[in-house]
């Protein structure tokens, strides 16, 4: 239906959000801006932005709003913010989750009635998607998952990317306390020894896809030949029966190779996973901070060449930044400025971080640092544009860059037409906390006015 | 490296890209004078930077013109393209149009240039030694002996452009003792005896009971089985409840003795340390009945009882609120804010991130707090709740010359400290 009305409109539209829960059907929405911050970095001037069943339509100079169209004029426009680690939503017991395993979803941890007021404050401080992530408290977390923020969205509704990413943690404090430096680095081959299993069960059961298929053609010229020999065969089977019974033997009837079918690997969900993970299908985020974990963790990885890994906190990781940079390894960082109160993995936790690294040509995320204070997103940015980063590649941190990192680019993060709307309308920069957000939108739907 | 030279201005001004106009900065050599606020009698931490020898009388005035597209005068007012001439560490002018001295040196900033940012509580630096838990009562002692200049603390906050301090003892004794005002830079005690602290803090007593009692008796205790009854078992700190303690401070108030008798007539100010609703109640009817004048700190929820503090007279000192913090205590500034209530931000335990003040500051603007209200929080209005108000927190002639070079308006989280001077000298930015 709704190719139906953007083809009757003439519109160029990439094939998405036809299965999204919770867009604005059938409402249409025009924004006129200043200023329309299309991705970090681009601008145009006096636009209006089309929105229609929750979708950017068209993005151009004096659009002419649909009957019944809502019309918002504001001074500057740019993409929801998108918070690439966060337990928002979350469960508290799921999210530190200790048990976890590959296959847990973070999903399944969600609970949105609970934190409907926090999801409110979040969405009303522009942050429009976020990376849940639980398990917080195992090595392997499982999948995190990428979800809308809209209270209003129940459950699954609110799933943008149910297996966004495969979450681990190397070297935390577990159960309060911090392990030594041997117990940190194990972890690592813990990590390893996992993505290594997922490997080769993925390769068994490439193997077996491949034996049985083998198995199949022997069985079917084996079946032919059979056919062809019928007669001979069925005497050459008499003769051996009657020889049998004047022996007084038991008859054992001929058997063939064929008849040992290929087994079938056993079904194990959790090399399933991190076989996902080995063969780069979903990002590896690896929370980990200080140098010595990371040193490891970059050379076991090293020779899986489809793995993508992301690194999260990283307090250290401005040590590794030649290797980061080289391997194209983003690094989500937490720039939260901190009491003497904090986990000893962030003792060397410097607000310059995101600046450093971004310099060091590393790519910078940032993120709530696995909490729920999502709704802190923006000011935490602007601590780390504060501490030296540069402003828009602090704006990509909080927007593009991280819709992309989890595959999610194509639908969120930037504003441009086919790109679900998900948009803030404010008086100033997005990364000036003096600046109000006087809309939020989220799938083309109001959701805050101010 | 007490004392920045102004040819450190050169580097500054070359990697900032500011620029000088004139002067040799190699003749204006500025000294601070003696300071005249202060008794003649050094204090303890001005002992540990002043060399043996006398000093030398101070050279021939050191002049330094900063014109700044906007300043901010720190009492609510603005100016464009103001220009502020430090004389001898203090402010000899500020305005626009001021005349510029052409053989002395200018600094052209293109941004904001303020007044160094006050944080009006903390336990900055002190290493611990701001309580003592044998006894509840310690009314004479002065914090100002445990200031360490050289403490990272006070570094940390010069980076964030807070340029003075308010330390203060914990509330784990009844009366912790005087406050002082330090610089981040330099080892200046400002004022020795800023308040009295006074505690209302039922979990910080509570607390301190409880260390007396393991500390001393935790063995006999425990064999006697009567480690969780309080009472005698405490080891000897009284009082041990809270209606105990309060009476105990009504008897210091009743007939008062050295600084309950300063605070009683109004010299010294109090500083009660309150952090429930019911205990910022009960510290205000405290100050109401004793007619003294001061400040609660503590008191997330402090603008839940707005009407209370503003009946009693009294400023707030809040914060600093963390990441995460309640949405509530926020949304309280606006309303002390509203009711005229004075607050000013607290910096917090040592090591806690300088950055949390200016942040609480700007996340307070987010929940609807006056931006202008919000900056005097941390300026002007931070100073006169620090009683240091003649010296600190405005650009006014014969201020200090605690100034901070902003990218921009200090409010926006994302500006940047450029340059920090304390005392008309450079201490943080360029090439320092």
């Amino acid at each position: 239906m709704l190719g139906v009305a953007l083809a009757a409109s003439g519109l160029v539209l990439a094939p998405l959000s036809f299965n999204n829960p919770g867009f604005a059907e059938g409402e249409s929405l025009l924004i006129r801006a200043e200023r329309v911050i299309v991705r970090p970095g681009v601008e145009l001037e006096n636009q209006s932005i089309l929105v229609q069943d929750g979708v950017i339509v068209a993005i151009g100079e004096g659009l002419a709003p649909p009957d019944g169209a809502r019309e918002i004029n504001g001074a500057v426009v740019c993409a929801g913010f998108v918070d690439p680690w966060s337990a928002l939503g979350l469960d508290a017991g799921a999210a530190r989750d200790s048990s976890a395993s590959a296959a847990t979803r973070s999903a399944d941890g969600v609970d949105r009635w609970s934190h409907a007021h926090h999801l409110e404050d979040a969405l009303r401080a522009g942050v429009t998607s976020l990376r849940v992530q639980g398990g917080g408290g195992a090595v392997i977390s499982g999948y995190g998952s990428m979800m809308r923020v809209d209270p209003s969205l129940g459950g699954d509704d609110a799933l943008l990317l149910d297996a966004a990413n495969m979450g681990a943690t190397i070297g935390l404090p577990r159960g309060g306390r911090t392990r030594d430096i041997f117990d940190r680095v194990s972890e690592v081959d813990r990590l390893i020894g996992q993505i290594e299993s997922g490997r080769k069960y993925r390769e068994s059961a490439v193997e077996y896809k491949y034996e049985l298929e083998e198995w199949q053609k022997e069985i079917e010229e084996k079946e032919k030949e059979l056919e062809k020999d019928f007669k001979k065969a069925k005497k050459d089977r008499e003769k051996d029966k009657e020889k049998a019974e004047e022996k007084g033997k038991e008859f054992k009837e001929k058997k063939y190779k064929e008849d040992k079918k290929p087994r079938k690997p056993k079904y194990d969900e959790d090399s399933e996973a991190m076989a996902r993970v080995a063969d780069g299908e979903v990002p590896l985020v690896v929370q980990s901070h200080r140098y010595e974990e990371l040193r490891s963790l970059l050379e076991k990885t090293e020779s899986y060449d489809r793995l993508r890994v992301l690194v999260a906190g990283g307090t250290e990781a401005l040590l590794h930044a030649d290797e980061l940079q080289a391997r194209g390894v983003p690094v989500i960082v937490w720039p939260n400025p901190m009491g003497p109160a904090r986990g000893d993995e962030y003792d060397g936790h410097e607000l310059s971080l995101a600046a450093s690294l971004d310099e060091a040509g590393v790519e910078v995320l940032i993120g709530s640092g696995g909490s729920d204070t999502s709704r802190e997103l923006r000011f935490l940015a602007a601590l780390a544009v504060s501490h030296g980063l540069d402003p828009d590649a602090a704006l990509n941190a909080i927007t593009l860059g991280a819709a992309n990192a989890f595959d999610v680019g194509d639908r969120i993060g930037s504003v441009e037409r086919g790109k679900d709307a998900d948009l803030l309308v404010l008086d100033g920069d997005p990364l000036d906390t003096t600046a109000r957000i006087r809309f939020v939108v989220s799938q083309g739907r109001v959701v805050v006015e101010h | 490296m007490r004392r920045t030279h102004l040819f450190s201005l050169v580097a500054l001004a070359t990697a900032s890209g500011v620029v000088i106009a004139a002067g040799d900065p190699m003749a204006s050599e500025a000294t601070l004078p003696p300071d005249p606020l202060l008794p003649p009698t050094a204090s303890p931490a001005r002992d540990v930077e002043t060399p043996p020898e006398p000093e030398p009388e101070p050279p021939a005035a050191g002049i330094l013109q900063i014109r700044a597209a906007e300043v901010y005068l720190g009492d609510g007012n603005r100016i464009e393209d103001g220009v502020v001439v430090i004389e001898n560490g203090r402010i000899r002018n500020v305005g626009r149009g001021v005349e510029i001295d052409s053989s002395q040196p200018v600094l052209e900033h293109d941004g904001v240039l303020t007044a160094g940012m006050v944080a009006c509580h903390s336990w900055a630096g002190t290493r611990g030694e701001n309580h003592d838990s044998t006894r509840s009562m310690l009314p004479e002692a002065r914090i100002a002996y445990t200031f360490h200049p050289e403490h990272s603390d006070f570094a940390n906050a010069v980076k964030a452009g807070i340029t003075s301090i308010v330390l203060a003892p914990t509330g784990q004794n009844l009366a912790g003792g005087k406050t002082c005002v330090v610089k981040t830079a330099g080892g200046e005690v400002v004022k020795k005896e800023a308040h009295l602290a006074l505690s209302f803090s039922g979990e910080a007593l509570r607390q301190a009971v409880q260390q007396f009692f393991f500390f001393f008796n935790a063995e006999t205790a425990v064999d006697d089985g009567l480690e969780n009854t309080g009472g005698p078992q405490n080891g000897g700190r009284y009082p041990t409840s809270y209606s105990g303690s309060v009476a105990a401070l009504d008897a210091a108030m009743a007939d008062p003795q050295g600084a309950f008798a300063a605070a009683a007539n109004g010299t010294l100010p109090v500083l009660l340390e309150a952090w429930d609703r019911h205990e910022v109640a009960r510290a205000a009817a405290f100050a109401k009945k004793h007619g003294l004048r001061g400040a609660v700190r503590g008191a997330p929820l402090a603008g839940e009882v707005a009407g209370v503090l503003k009946d009693a007279g009294l400023g707030a000192i809040v914060g600093p609120f963390a990441v995460g913090h309640a949405r509530r205590s926020l949304d309280g500034l606006a309303d002390l804010s509203e009711a005229g209530v004075p607050f000013a931000f607290s910096l917090g335990a040592s090591g806690t991130d300088p950055s949390q003040v200016r942040m609480s500051a700007a996340m307070a603007v987010g929940a609807g707090v006056d931006p202008v209200a919000a900056w005097k929080a941390l300026s002007s209005d931070g100073a006169r709740l620090a009683g240091v108000e003649d010296r600190v927190g405005r650009l006014e002639r014969g201020m200090d010359a605690d100034l901070v070079l902003w990218s921009g308006d200090p409010m926006n989280l994302a500006t940047r400290v450029k340059a920090v001077f304390i005392g008309g000298e450079l201490v943080h930015g360029g090439m320092q």
